[in-house]
């Protein structure tokens, strides 16, 4: 509990005068003379024992009703959390008073001993039961905060930047009420207050004041992937944490709907509960309980990448609100026309101008009872270039964004690879698994042994898998040096086949080979060491469940120490040895696997992992499918995107500019991407929001590369959370919830400034002064006719 | 002009200084109220018929002598010689007090007997008077004579209180000091100890006296008009106590409520008459529920 000022408590000294008017100030009675005294004299002893009790309840009164006219005058506050604990204190308070009352006339009115004693027993019980639990909430409870409204305030404030904000309600987006809410919240904060909007760029410290943070809420905009608003609070909390200013609040303006809360757990709660008391937080709901939508769930491609003439499918989810009257839907494809010239920034509008785009198909999608179908276009006979396709869904919803998929596909010509293996029925598996069109499309692969190796005329492949390569001749292996570096891609799978003293096949390693480290304890298997090499895209779309740690090695090849310029892709869990390298030969780029994929079982020779023989062996295929198409140039998986991501191309120089111009629909500029040289890899930077974005150079010509970026479906998903989700992330008693500017004025005073007691102690100042007002007439109450006499 | 109905108001009344002009006021006064002389059965008996006029009661009519006859008598009354009227009044000390009323009891008293001693005389009857507190004070022989009425006005003109009242020996002492049978009217306020005082007015009763009780009591020891916290002081006692009056207000009433009726029916049983007045209450009052109960007796 705390007061306006402590000195304004003086007022309890005036206690004292009710008392001493009573000890010393005690007016004589009047004196009459009455003969009929014999009639009186009967009921005189009842009279008395009363007249005093009432006189002392009387003078109780008094004091009393001082004491909380002091107490009020001194502007007592408590911490809006102890405000329940101090009604139920007022409670127990007025009934043990009562209760002493009760027992007091039991005295007087000479009751059984039982019930006197028993009376007075509850009564003292209460009073120490009231003045204990007063006690204990006065010191256990949170303290008053700082009773200046003029102190600066640390103000963390977190938007909630999720896809959901770009729902449309009352004709604004629910962003565009978080940024008014934000800029009047601002307004509010005292002139020295220091703020930090965390709205996703990364905020070091509360370095803005008001004025300027308005600014940095006019440039947030919801963005295309879920936010992680749980990290964001954490980071707020921390900074507020570490200001130096008394006042720290945390504002967090979010619509409430699942997907930004999900990574909630019980360690923010935790830390939130750490820090009760010291860091205000305070929840602005801008979302709305009947939100609708129509969307269309994530595109599935078959295929990542394509070759010229290829057919792609891509699949999709329509998804109808349960409260919809319409049973069907109409879902159209657009293709943009293929035009590397395009698009260009118009200068004088600040708009691009694209290449055209049609309608390919339309098709209406009947719904069922479930409120959702699947829907499927063939993309068929793709041209050579960047494809980019468009889905739309042809309603109008308060949520638009997730009405449109965009679908981009790289189509390369045929990029011919060389398979050498011993076994021939591994080199048929390799190149089946190159070439999965063969039947149908011109042979891309081949399948040679190491005995052709010198005769075959390498120029005519791209790619060259060498599939346990035994000892080879230094012909063959400058041969095969020249033709990487050349440009070539060269794949080596090392097996039992190879030896120490790799002798001229060194040459193409990325190091010395030391020996084959053998392993049997399942403690050996993959380890990713560069996450965001192209090679692992085929694999992303199982990044959430790639577990390599199903997938063990027992024996594998270990190099003495990797060569300048070389780098492990992947690592061993137990010896951080290589598992697949990358090291540039010339212009050419060579990958170097330790152990064989695939693995055939055989009988004469103990198995060196279970890579291909595991009940799952996707992984090994999508790396291997990764790595050839890696050193073909194909982008696999890499054109179509989450939104949210940033993404890594090959960028081999000999078929790719190293300068682009990067343009989006939303950038309203060109910006400049420069392709690493060295690495041969071009990194494009978070693709925020949903749509196409272009990467234009020029080499021999124009060159387009095309990225599309999607929000996610789970990320637009509008439930929200109920109380019992919000009070789970955040800890029950660590947050304010508020929905409104006034619901905020309210919690925030609250929470500032505690709750006042005032109001309450003059109801009982009130309630003291009747029952005062009602004794003591019944004392001195001189009628008309008494004081005329 | 004020009308002479008005000085049965005792605060008027008291503006007279001479108590026979009081008395004589007081009389006249209430009889100028009254349609038929207020004396029929009361000290006078049957003398005569004579015939009926109009104008006269009917009631008066001799219904037994109308069967005899066949025409209407009235019977005419004449005065009763020997009935002898004895005024007691009590001069105690508490009788000597009024809180805010013009008239003291004792003065209340006073012109009330001397109203009724008036009456008497008027009739020709004989009139005593009688005073007493602590034991029998000074006393007037009962006479018929017209200078009765001075002699004993005089007396009542020069009466002051002192001690404290025990009714029940001075009235053990009248008894005895009484010969003839008579009609004793006793003018107190019974402040005193209840049983042996109500056993000596029976026990005159029983000697043969009609017996008249006159409670006056002051409007204060009625009402108990006290506000707040006060100190009660009984004057013949030197007693104190004090009390919350609007506490002590409802029960004291209650108390004196119940004194009241107890004496009432003790009195009622033993067949004296008991007038309960407070001295706010006119003179008429008493007289003519007192005047009336004695006519409806006989």
């Amino acid at each position: 509990m705390s007061f306006l000022h402590i000195s304004l408590l003086a007022g309890l000294v005036a206690v004292s005068v009710p008392v001493m008017l009573h000890l010393f100030g005690n007016r004589q009675p009047k004196q009459v003379v009455f003969p009929a005294l014999r009639f009186v004299v009967q009921t005189a002893r009842k009279q008395s024992s009363s007249w005093r009790l009432r006189h002392f309840l009387l003078l109780l009164l008094r004091c009393l009703l001082i004491a909380i006219m002091a107490l009020a005058i001194a502007r007592p506050r408590v911490h809006s959390a102890m405000l329940g604990s101090m009604i139920g204190v007022g409670i127990v308070l007025t009934i043990a008073a009562i209760a002493t009352l009760i027992a007091a006339a039991a005295w007087v009115g000479r009751r059984p001993l039982t019930v006197r004693w028993a009376a007075t027993l509850i009564a003292v019980l209460l009073w120490i039961g009231g003045g204990l639990w007063c006690a204990i909430s006065l010191t256990r409870g949170p303290a008053v905060p700082g009773g200046d409204q003029s102190a600066p305030v640390a103000a963390a404030i977190v938007i909630d930047t999720s896809p959901t904000m770009r729902y449309v309600s009352a004709g604004k987006q629910r962003i565009a009420n978080a940024r008014e809410l934000v800029k009047w919240l601002l307004g509010e904060l005292p002139p020295e207050s220091r703020v930090g909007i965390l709205a996703g760029a990364p905020v070091a410290a509360l370095s803005l004041d008001p004025a300027a943070a308005m600014t940095t809420v006019d440039l947030v905009d919801a963005s295309g992937s879920a936010t992680d608003l749980v990290g964001r609070i954490r980071a707020a909390v921390e900074l507020v944490s570490a200001s130096e200013l008394e006042r720290k609040e945390v504002y967090v303006v979010s619509d409430l709907t699942l997907p930004a809360w999900e990574q909630a757990n019980g360690g923010l709660a935790e830390a939130l509960k750490q820090v009760r008391g010291e860091v205000l937080v305070q929840v602005v709901d801008v979302g709305d309980q009947d939100a609708v939508n129509w969307g269309l769930g994530d595109p599935q491609l078959d295929a990542t990448a394509a070759i010229v003439g290829s057919d792609v499918t891509v699949t999709t989810t329509v998804t109808l609100p349960e409260a919809a009257d319409e049973d069907s839907a109409i879902v159209e494809l657009y293709q943009e026309a293929i035009d590397p010239t395009l698009p260009v920034l118009q200068s004088d509008k600040g708009t691009l101008r694209k290449a055209a785009e049609k309608v390919i198909d339309r098709q209406v999608v009947e719904l069922g009872a479930q409120r959702s179908a699947q829907v499927e276009f063939n993309l068929r006979n793709l041209a050579a270039g960047s494809n980019n396709f468009r889905i739309k869904l042809v309603h109008e919803d308060p949520l638009k964004i997730d009405n449109e998929r965009f679908v981009s596909i790289a189509v390369e010509p045929p990029q011919p690879t060389l398979v050498v293996a011993q076994e021939p029925r591994l080199g048929q598996l390799l190149t089946a698994l190159v070439n999965p069109f063969a039947a149908d499309q011109e042979q891309l692969a081949e399948e040679i042994s190491y005995a052709a190796l010198s005769d075959a005329r390498l120029e005519s492949y791209k790619v060259v898998c060498l599939y346990d390569p035994p000892q080879l001749s230094a012909g063959a292996v400058d041969k095969l040096y020249r033709h990487t570096a050349a440009g070539g891609g060269l794949l080596t799978i090392l097996g039992p086949s190879a030896k120490t003293a790799g002798g001229d096949l060194s040459r193409i390693l990325p190091g010395v080979l030391k020996n084959v480290g053998q392993r049997d304890d399942n403690r050996r298997f993959f380890q990713v060491a560069t996450p965001t090499h192209p090679v692992l895209a085929e694999l992303s779309q199982w990044s959430d469940s790639a577990d390599w740690s199903r997938l063990l090695v027992f024996s594998n090849w270990e190099f003495e120490s990797l060569n300048e310029g070389a780098f492990a892709i992947l690592t061993y869990s137990d010896s951080q040895q290589p598992a697949l390298t990358s090291h540039a030969i010339g212009r050419g780029l060579a990958l170097t696997l330790t152990t064989p994929i695939p693995e055939p079982e055989t009988r004469d020779r103990e198995l060196w992992n279970l890579l291909w023989v595991s009940e799952s062996p996707y992984l090994s295929f999508g790396l291997l499918v990764g790595a050839i198409n890696h050193l073909s140039g194909f982008e696999a998986g890499g054109s179509t995107q989450v939104a949210g991501r940033s993404v890594t191309l090959s960028n081999d120089l000999s078929r790719w500019p190293a300068k682009y111009s990067f343009y989006a629909s939303h950038f309203g500029e060109v910006r400049k991407l420069t392709a690493d040289e060295e690495v041969g890899e071009l990194t494009v930077p978070k693709l925020e929001q949903p749509g196409f974005y272009w990467l234009r150079g020029q080499l021999s010509g124009p060159v387009l590369r095309t990225l599309s970026a999607n929000v996610p479906a789970a990320a637009t998903q509008l439930d929200r959370l109920s109380e019992q989700d919000l009070d789970s992330a955040l800890g029950e008693d660590n947050y304010r919830l508020a929905t409104n500017r006034s619901e905020i004025t309210s919690s925030i005073g609250q929470a500032r400034f505690g709750r006042e007691l005032f109001p309450l102690f003059m109801l009982v100042v009130a309630a003291l002064f009747l029952a005062e007002q009602a004794m003591s007439n019944r004392f001195y109450n001189f009628s008309f006719a008494g004081n005329k006499r | 002009m004020v009308a002479v109905e008005q000085y049965l108001k005792p605060e008027l009344a008291a503006q007279i200084k001479r108590l026979d002009l009081r008395a004589k006021m007081v009389v006249r006064g209430f009889l100028h109220g009254l349609h038929a002389s207020p004396f029929h059965g009361f000290s006078v008996e049957f003398s005569e018929h004579r015939r009926y006029s109009p104008g006269d009661d009917p009631k008066d009519i001799d219904w037994v002598a109308y069967a005899k006859t066949g025409k209407y008598y009235i019977k005419k009354f004449e005065s009763e010689t020997n009935l002898t009227g004895y005024l007691a009044l009590d001069l105690s000390e508490s009788m000597n007090y009024t809180y805010r009323q013009s008239l003291t009891k004792l003065d209340y008293s006073i012109c009330l007997a001397a109203a009724l001693c008036y009456l008497m005389i008027q009739q020709q009857d004989p009139v005593g008077l009688v005073t007493f507190s602590e034991t029998l004070k000074a006393s007037v022989p009962p006479k018929s004579r017209r200078s009765q009425l001075p002699t004993i006005l005089s007396q009542l003109t020069k009466l002051s209180t002192s001690g404290q009242a025990n009714i029940s020996a001075s009235l053990v002492q009248l008894t005895a000091m009484l010969r003839h049978r008579g009609l004793v009217m006793i003018f107190s306020d019974l402040l005193c100890d209840e049983e042996p005082m109500v056993k000596a007015i029976c026990n005159l009763r029983h000697a043969g006296h009609d017996v008249i009780v006159f409670h006056i009591l002051d409007e204060a020891e009625v009402s108990f008009p006290f506000d707040g916290m006060v100190e009660l002081r009984d004057p013949e006692t030197g007693r104190t106590q004090s009390v919350s009056a609007a506490d002590a207000g409802r029960d004291y009433r209650k108390t004196v409520d119940e004194f009241r009726a107890r004496l009432e029916r003790s009195f009622s049983e033993n067949r004296v008459d008991y007038v309960p007045v407070d001295t706010s209450q006119p003179y008429d009052k008493a007289l003519m529920e007192y005047l009336l109960s004695r006519r409806n007796r006989f």
